[in-house]
């Protein structure tokens, strides 16, 4: 597996420089994608498959295409990349690029100085270890986070809507209104509470 | 699997994915009915909370969930309080578009803070914390189109993901040092040696986390633009609900930890910062709805009092949860009463309210002054447990200071009162149509008079609770 790893390591370190100096955002995005697909490849050489599927699942699956989607509808031109051009002066990478280097040095010395074994292994943790504990110990945990995610939904859903769609809806509304309530609201006025329009009204 | 340990819990999250569905299906004019079947989840809840009185203390669920007196009797305080929420809150939320969705809000809200007030667990913890925060920011914010109510769902979400992060830190850092999650192992693991200055850092970062939620020094910043700027019945929500189960959870935390962690210098010193420092700010607002933020800021700070003595005075535990207790319905009176007055929030809308509105007047006045602590309301016994416990624990500078702000806390309620008795008025008043706000405000204050005059009863039922661990 030794081989596996640094292949998968050498591609992913290349692909992480490939997101940093690309131009167009979606290649740099695309190499995103390739850096975090090595990433899983390296959690799968070291023994642990279950890491390695969510990394591919979770980053490289659900929340990569979500970066694609926004760049794609951020609709980034040629500008876009003449500004990244622009940006990518050695006045701006040299600082970063330094520190970055002063890291890379107290790793290369802790990894020749120190007794290392050089082995790569570790216990395979499955799928099936961790579904287990999930089940298990975990079990009220993770009920109660699928409520948190309903909960984040129905909130997200709420604050999320633009104001546009409200009026729309609004105007939709108005004619059944009109007749239920027997008051005729405008269409106009905002869905508010009644603090809003007293306070507006007092002052 | 002990199903029957979660029944109450059960309870409201079924009632919350009903409303969701209901609120999704139906009119938008019909959506006051979805505060019935909160009001029928949350008394269900209740319900078969009081059925689970009386047992033994224990864990369940492989020790992540607790089942004892602290939880229980927090529990039905913070169903009770989020009933009266409920209550107060369709005639307000009347004109909203999305009415229903509130109403599954308030109840995912609860189950958080239920969680937070059971958890055995640090998972268990952040979960809790998560849920509730969640589902509280939308409350803050409902009112999408309104600037100052947009204003302070933001900060009230900003600090919440500093301290949330904070606090999954400190549960990450816990998790290296003991090697898991749940309270017993953790517990066990800290008795014996451990690294102590990592378990401080990862305490202090908990600790943190959770002063978001009793909105204590330093996280207390969202506390009076809340009160101020969101609708009302959300701000009565948020400013005393969350804090019941973080003040719960905090203890059941701390008293993990080994004696020689400094966790009652650091909670004896935010209960200082935050009584002062919530009082000092009161002391010169005109704006009703933010004075009540600040004291409530620094009712949490009388409330960590308890906290500090965890574990040397026996009785700390009682007093923590009649103190809060005593605190959710005063405060919820008061928040009742501005619901019912529309939201005025302006010193000068309140002058003269004695003589053209004086019901709303008086419970507004008693829960003020419950809020002191003067005898023989529910606040007074209250506070004299409080002061008694830290005295007890040895704690008597800690108490003086209280005392100290308490006499100051007198002038800036009194602020509120004098001219609500001798001012005049020209204008009418405004009140809220509809019988909901109406009722929740008289039986808060019933609720209030009944705590006062039963206050003895009540410490007797609590006087026995203690943590299962």
């Amino acid at each position: 597996m030794e081989i596996a790893f640094y292949l998968s390591a050498v591609v992913a370190v290349l692909a992480t420089l490939g997101v940093v100096t690309g131009r167009h955002p979606v290649h740099a995005l695309l190499y995103l994608i390739v850096s975090l697909i090595a990433v899983a490849m390296v959690f799968f050489a070291l023994g642990a498959p279950f890491a390695g599927a969510l990394e591919i699942i979770v980053y490289a699956g659900a929340i990569m295409v979500l970066f694609v989607f926004v760049v794609m509808m951020l609709n980034l031109g040629e500008a876009a990349a003449q500004q990244e051009r622009a940006w990518l002066r050695l006045s701006t990478w040299l600082g970063p690029a330094i520190l970055s280097g002063v890291l890379l040095l107290v790793l290369l010395v802790t990894l020749i100085g120190a007794d290392v074994g050089g082995r790569i292994e570790g216990e395979t943790l499955t799928a099936k270890a961790v579904g287990t504990l999930l089940f298990g110990p975990y079990l009220v945990v993770v009920e109660l986070a699928a409520m948190l995610l309903l909960a984040a939904l129905v909130a997200a859903s709420h604050l999320g809507r633009s104001e546009a769609h409200d009026e729309a809806h609004a105007v939709r509304q108005v004619p059944s209104k009109r007749t239920a309530d027997g008051r005729g609201r405008a269409a106009s006025e905002r869905p508010l509470g009644d603090d809003t329009s007293n306070e507006e009204n007092s002052r | 699997m002990p199903i029957g340990d979660v029944l109450p819990e059960i309870s409201l999250t079924l009632g919350a994915v009903a409303i969701v569905l209901f609120a999704s299906f139906v009119r938008q004019r019909q959506h006051h009915w979805a505060a019935v079947l909160a009001l029928l989840a949350i008394g269900l809840g209740a319900g078969l909370t009081v059925a689970q009185w009386g047992g033994a203390p224990r864990l369940t669920f492989a020790d992540v969930w607790a089942l004892d007196g602290v939880a229980l009797a927090s529990k039905l305080v913070v169903l009770v309080a989020g009933a009266l929420v409920v209550a107060m809150s369709p005639e307000w939320m009347r004109t909203d578009r999305r009415h229903g969705e509130y109403y599954a809000l308030v109840l995912f809200a609860l189950l958080g803070v239920i969680m937070m007030a059971s958890a055995s667990d640090t998972m268990e913890l952040v979960l809790g914390v998560l849920l509730s925060s969640v589902a509280s920011y939308p409350l803050a914010a409902y009112h999408r189109g309104w600037a100052p109510a947009l204003e302070a769902g933001m900060k009230y979400f900003l600090i919440g993901a500093l301290t949330n992060a904070l606090l999954t830190i400190g549960v990450v850092v816990l998790f290296g040092l003991t090697g898991s999650t749940g309270y017993p192992d953790i517990a066990q693991a800290l008795a014996t040696d451990s690294d102590r200055l990592a378990l401080t850092i990862a305490t202090a970062c908990v600790v943190l986390g959770l002063t978001f939620k009793l909105a204590a020094f330093p996280a207390h910043a969202w506390m009076p633009d809340v009160a101020q700027g969101s609708p009302v019945p959300s701000a009565a929500f948020l400013t005393v609900i969350p804090k019941i189960g973080a003040a719960v959870a905090l203890a059941r935390f701390v008293s993990l930890l080994p004696p020689d962690v400094a966790w009652r210098a650091i909670v004896a010193s935010i209960s200082v910062a935050t009584m002062t420092l919530g009082n000092v700010a009161a002391l010169r607002q005109t704006d009703v709805r933010r004075l009540l933020g600040w004291s409530s800021v620094s009712q949490s700070g009388y409330a960590l009092m308890a906290i500090v003595v965890l574990g040397i005075s026996d009785q700390a535990l009682p007093a923590l949860v009649f103190f809060l207790a005593s605190y959710a319905i005063a405060n919820l009176a008061a928040f009742a009463v501005v619901t019912h007055l529309r939201g005025r929030t302006a010193l000068d809308d309140y002058r003269g309210l004695a003589r053209h509105a004086p019901i709303a007047a008086t419970i507004l006045i008693v829960s003020l002054l419950s809020l002191v602590g003067i005898p023989p309301l529910v606040g007074f016994f209250g506070k004299l447990m409080l002061f008694r416990v830290t005295l007890e624990g040895g704690y008597a500078w800690l108490a003086l200071v209280a005392v100290i702000n308490t006499v100051v806390s007198l002038f800036y309620y009194l602020r509120i009162v004098a001219p609500m008795m001798f001012g005049s008025r020209q204008s009418a008043v405004h009140l809220l149509s509809g019988q909901w706000a109406r009722s929740a405000m008289a039986v808060a204050g019933v609720l209030l008079i009944a705590g006062g005059l039963g206050a003895e009863a009540l410490s007797l039922f609590t006087g026995s609770i203690r943590f299962a661990l």
